[in-house]
């Protein structure tokens, strides 16, 4: 026993000494012109295997062995830098890198410790702003969706749309946020277009199988969009012109080196333009919008705050005129007005405990509504107006507070951990109609049902822990916990998430990763379009209808034995449990009212392998993806889904190819060119003809027959996107930019629809398809001012 | 500059146009599939069932399938075919009673088809009681296509219902017979209303909207002068319905059945289609239950039929009908019903 307790005095001692002897490096890494703190930044101990990465606010924290030490800080597009320190005590350095002078080219993210191919973490790209924006766009709008498209394991949904279908799962299983807030409808214009101005974004983090613990609420993909903070030293700014929309970005001081802020805004006014081709008597117009502020305040070393705002609209208007009658004396006057969007607001607080733990505090607010107004007013002769309307709302409002801690006790650790609490309150449908007619003078009102009367609140509640821990210099674990409580409808449901991964060095040229995942959904869609309908609707889970609940297993080796490229092949297989998809002709209801009666609930699968070969640098850079992918679902014999036979999902696709590439060919003159390539997708097709009995009368009618969901592929797509940019730097220090995109070069007919075909008295043809192709070669530019 | 602009602009706009390709259905390897059809009641002595084989081009009668009906586990009957008006069925004599495992399999006779359903046969609703008719007028219509411009005189017909207890039941409205009728039938202009009085049975034609139960939340104000009633609603024309809004305890069901309506289905000796006015008659209410399965079914078929979707090129897709046969197609229901007289008068 005296032994023993010798010995762990000894031990008490030891480590006791061993802390006494480590010191902590901390501080702020930032760019050096415009102080905007720089996300993921690495910080190396020349020499040995310790190192960290800054976080999402710039911060970093390394605690080593006291004395002589070089710390080497380097970020993808910036010079490196080394600071040799003799450390004696806890020190604070704020570093400030210089960009590099790249000849504008474009920055691939492979060289990252948070993510990419030095991550512990699986499939974690950062995708950054240069690459953004040099990724041709449909009609010049250079968009961040489009791009994570062209990562392998992405299918985009419907073609040419904007939609995120990543390893097998559905649309709404993204958590898509930006400057860490949910945001629910990320389209505009129907799904063409992200709701994200590149101008207003700095970073760009997409997460599809290792998933940090403080990330939850979605199956299948994290996408963290981090807005720009603001140059602390100089305005500047960028305007765009194109033929959509136009942009603006003003950035600057408010108090040097104290205070910042950072504006964009994007508005687009194809109606103006289309206005004059319209009829007389038929007025459409359509417009959106986005502005994003941001307020960036820095107290001391310790203590910043941060205040953003985002607000992005559609507004969709029709109005239409009928006369009618010998002299036209009747008039009806109808139409819809219907706008839709998200209001996003963050406070955000980053306080320096210690130089060990930093701390984030944040508060939110997250709004969307939808309001779909109609009209129709009828005027007879003799004064008489008939009027109707209808007004039809729906709407989410979310309240969050949430506490993030970063603790590096040591060089082997980053400890992250957390809670948060959110507040929802889900309107899904409300309906109010309103009758006048003034002939007799009598006025009569309806205000009538909403469904459901009053709206759903819900209460989401997390805690989260997270070690990214360094065994020996070449093997990594991170393992993460993440646990969940919703409340809703009396019902509360627990989830307890664990997350795994780990990286083993095998040799200075090849790394194997594997990582393990497990995550909970609590809200769907309730969707039946295949493109983004402004009337699609987010809904909590029920009492009946447990979360949604996804294990991902992945497993991947990379090879960057030749300089400046990497290769890499990853596999994985996603188990899905409590999917919940449309019983078999229930999705054309969409309403919210009993959905959970239309839906049924079931199991579903998906497994691929993604192979990837980048140049990460040099005049020509870019990637070539393959991935081979199958997803499909299972639901019970009784479910009314497909009679429960196995189905391929929505967008499946089994091959997918993605080549991206940018090359410079001087200073003033880049191209930039991506070719996608799908294997037919899965769609519903009636390919027989049945009979269905009326139940009244027990007569027969012939009717065509789908014999299976998803029963058939629709023919390949591929599509080929090229980007020019001609730039001149004027004498006013600004710099002009040109830009002329064409989408789709070639003109490939892809399949965007797909319907039976209808002779000229509307019979359909037996053996013939309709190909509907929405997006032919659309040449597009935009005109660019930097300054 | 400008010109650039403007040249650029020109071709930009037109070139955005959609375009659209026919292309060939690759049938490869598609496998028809034996159809049975049938809505089987537990209170008629004969219930009839469809067996159709689907094909690529059309769907065709199955001649010789052998049916045979087994209840709980035991064989009770091959059935026989029978060519009536409305085609071929096979006629199931064997009575079925509610909680009743009944297991239908037909083969065709070359034995390379064979499908089967299976159902318990549901209990019929507990009770149906306070069944009044009375007259509205000017009432104002959701029409068979589901616009809100049909204004006639019609009979507010209302009814108690009591639900089984202890399950989750799922019924169906069925369309109301009227029994035996006096009417008016529009003749000729000039010569005005004939008044005929006969003994048919019709079924009529009844608008549901306003009822919370038969539109299950979501009414439908006849008020609403608008074209779309409401976002995504189709009007619940095969009246069936859950007892979500009023499990095990009673609610009242309120439908109106419109005085003009078309015969086509009558047995009268009227041209098809006349247009009569109903001046009184008796009425049958029936309330069926139904299975689950077929309540989503019927769903399913009502939307495929409704006006507000397109067959085939509504965005959606195709409606795929849902099946309860095993190892082929169609739908077969099994049926216990409760019905209940009522008086119209005017």
């Amino acid at each position: 026993m005296k032994r023993t307790i010798l010995g762990l005095l000894i031990l008490v001692v030891a480590v006791a000494n061993s802390r006494a002897q480590r010191v902590t490096v901390s501080g702020y890494v930032a760019d050096s012109l415009s102080r905007e703190t720089l996300i993921g930044a690495t910080v190396r101990v020349v020499g040995s295997s310790d190192g960290t990465t800054s976080n999402s606010f710039g911060f970093y924290s390394l605690t080593l062995p006291a004395g002589e030490a070089v710390l080497s800080y380097s970020y993808s597009g910036y010079q490196p830098a080394e600071l040799r320190l003799s450390l004696q005590r806890d020190t604070v350095i704020n570093v400030s890198l210089r960009a590099k002078d790249l000849m504008r080219e474009v920055v691939v993210e492979a060289d990252r410790t948070d993510a990419g191919l030095y991550a512990t973490g699986m499939g974690i790209t950062d995708v950054s702003i240069s690459q953004i924006e040099h990724t041709p766009a449909l009609l010049g709008e250079t968009d961040v969706i489009r791009t994570l498209q062209l990562l392998p394991g992405v299918q985009s949904g419907t073609n040419g749309m904007a939609g995120l279908y990543v390893r097998g799962g559905a649309g709404d299983e993204n958590l898509i946020m930006l400057d860490g807030v949910p945001v629910y409808k990320v389209d505009h214009l129907f799904g063409f277009f992200s709701v994200f101005t590149p101008e207003a974004m700095k970073k760009v983090t997409f997460y599809k199988s290792s998933f940090p613990a403080r990330y939850n609420g979605r199956l299948s993909s994290i996408v963290d969009v981090r807005t720009r903070d603001g140059d602390m030293q100089h305005y500047h700014g960028t305007a765009s012109i194109g033929l959509l929309s136009s942009r603006l970005n003003f950035e600057g001081p408010i108090i040097k080196d104290r205070t910042s802020f950072s504006l964009s805004a994007r508005t687009s006014y194809w109606s103006w333009v289309a206005r004059p081709f319209m009829p007389e008597d038929s007025k459409f117009g359509y417009t959106f919008y986005d502005l994003n502020a941001k307020l960036n305040h820095r107290f001391s070393d310790r203590d910043r705050l941060y205040l953003s705002f985002y607000q992005g609209q559609d507004r969709l208007k029709s109005n239409f005129e009928d006369q009618w009658g010998a002299h036209d004396e009747y008039t009806e006057r109808y139409g819809d007005n219907m706008h839709w969007g998200n209001t996003l607001a963050s406070l955000r607080w980053n306080h320096i405990f210690t130089d060990q733990l930093f701390a984030n505090a944040t508060v939110s607010t997250n709004n969307y509504r939808m309001i779909l107004k109609s009209y129709d007013k009828e005027m007879a002769p003799g004064g008489a107006v008939e009027k109707a309307s209808s007004n039809f709302r729906s709407s989410i409002h979310d309240m969050t507070a949430q506490f993030d801690f970063d603790y590096d006790p040591r060089p082997q650790h980053r400890i992250q951990f957390g809670a948060a609490y959110t507040r929802h309150s889900f309107r899904p449908e409300s309906m109010s109609n309103e009758i006048l007619e003034s002939a007799t003078g009598k006025v009569q009102l309806d205000t009538t049902y909403t469904l459901p009367a009053h709206s759903i609140p819900a209460d989401e509640l997390m805690f989260y822990a997270e070690d990214n821990w360094r065994l020996t210099p070449t093997l990594q674990l991170t393992p993460g916990l993440a646990y969940t409580l919703f409340h809703v409808d009396g019902t509360t449901y627990s989830a307890l998430q664990p997350r795994l991964s780990l990286r083993w060095q095998v040799t200075q040229d090849w790394t194997v990763k594997a990582a393990y995942s497990e995550m909970a959904q609590y809200i769907h869609l309730l969707t039946s379009m295949p493109i983004a309908m402004p009337t699609d609707l987010w809904v909590p889970i029920t009492r009946n209808i447990k979360p949604e609940r996804a294990s991902q297993f992945s497993l991947g080796a990379y090879f960057t034995g030749l300089k400046g490229w990497e290769v890499s092949v990853e596999g994985y297989y996603k188990d899905l449990r409590n999917v919940l998809e449309y019983r078999d002709g229930m999705s054309f209801f969409g309403f919210s009212g009993s959905w959970e009666n239309l839906v049924a609930v079931g199991t579903g699968r998906a497994a691929g392998l993604e192979f990837l070969l980048r140049k990460n640098s040099g005049r020509t850079t870019g990637w070539l993806a393959y991935t081979l992918a199958k997803s499909t679902r299972k639901f019970s014999r009784n479910s009314g889904v497909n009679d429960g036979h196995r189905f391929p999902f929505t967008f499946d696709r089994r091959h997918t190819i993605n080549l991206v590439v940018n090359h410079k060919f001087s200073k003033r003159i880049d191209l930039d060119g991506t070719w996608m390539f799908h294997s037919g997708e899965a769609a519903t097709v009636a390919t027989q003809k049945g009979v269905v009995m009326n139940p009244d009368n027990g007569t027969l009618k012939e009717v065509y027959y789908v014999p299976s969901r998803n029963n058939y592929r629709l023919p390949c797509s591929h599509t080929l996107s090229l980007g020019l940019n001609v730039r001149k730097q004027l004498k006013c220090k600004a710099e002009r930019i040109w830009n002329v995109s064409i989408y789709n070069a070639y003109n490939a007919m892809n399949p965007t629809l797909i319907y039976r075909k209808t002779d000229d008295w509307g019979g359909y043809s037996h053996d013939k398809l309709t190909k509907f192709t929405l997006l032919p070669c659309i040449p597009s530019f935009t005109l660019t001012y930097k300054w | 500059m400008k010109k650039t602009i403007l040249l650029l602009l020109s071709v930009a706009l037109t070139t955005t146009v959609a375009c659209e390709h026919d292309i060939e259905i690759r049938t490869n390897g598609e496998q028809q599939q034996l159809s049975l059809h049938g809505y089987l009641s537990a209170d008629s002595a004969v219930n009839r069932l469809a067996v159709v084989m689907t094909g690529l081009k059309q769907a065709t009668d199955v001649h010789q399938a052998r049916v045979e009906v087994c209840v709980n586990g035991e064989f009770r009957e091959k059935c026989k075919a029978e060519v009536g008006e409305e085609g071929r069925r096979y006629l199931i004599t064997t009575p079925f009673h509610p909680g009743d495992r009944v297991r239908i399999d037909v083969t065709t006779t070359d034995g390379k088809h064979h499908a089967y359903v299976e159902e318990t046969v549901p209990q019929p609703i507990r009770a149906l009681k306070d069944v009044t008719a009375q007259l509205v007028q000017e009432h104002k219509f959701l029409s068979e296509y589901g616009y809100t411009d049909e204004t006639g005189d019609a009979f507010e017909l209302k009814l108690t219902l009591a639900d089984n207890l202890g399950s989750n039941d799922y019924y169906r409205f069925a369309a109301p017979l009227v029994e035996s009728m006096t009417v008016h039938r529009y003749f000729d202009p000039e010569e005005g209303y004939i008044e005929d009085a006969e003994s048919v049975v019709v079924p009529a034609r009844f608008d549901c909207t306003q009822d919370p139960i038969l539109m299950e939340g979501n009414t439908i104000k006849p008020s609403s002068d608008l074209d779309m009633p409401t976002i995504g609603n189709v009007i619940n024309r095969y009246g069936v319905f859950t007892d979500r809004l009023f499990r095990d305890s009673e609610a009242s069901l309120c439908v109106y059945l419109p005085l003009t309506f078309s015969l086509s289905h009558a047995d009268m000796n009227y041209d098809y289609g006349t247009v009569v006015t109903l001046q009184s008659g008796v009425a049958k209410v029936t309330v069926e239950s139904i299975t689950e399965s077929e309540y989503y079914y019927l769903k399913a078929l009502n939307t495929s039929e409704s006006e507000t979707y397109d067959e085939n090129s509504d965005l959606t897709g195709p409606i795929r009908l849902p099946s309860n046969v095993h190892g082929g197609t169609g739908y077969v229901g099994f049926r216990a019903t409760k019905s209940i007289e009522c008086i119209l008068a005017k």
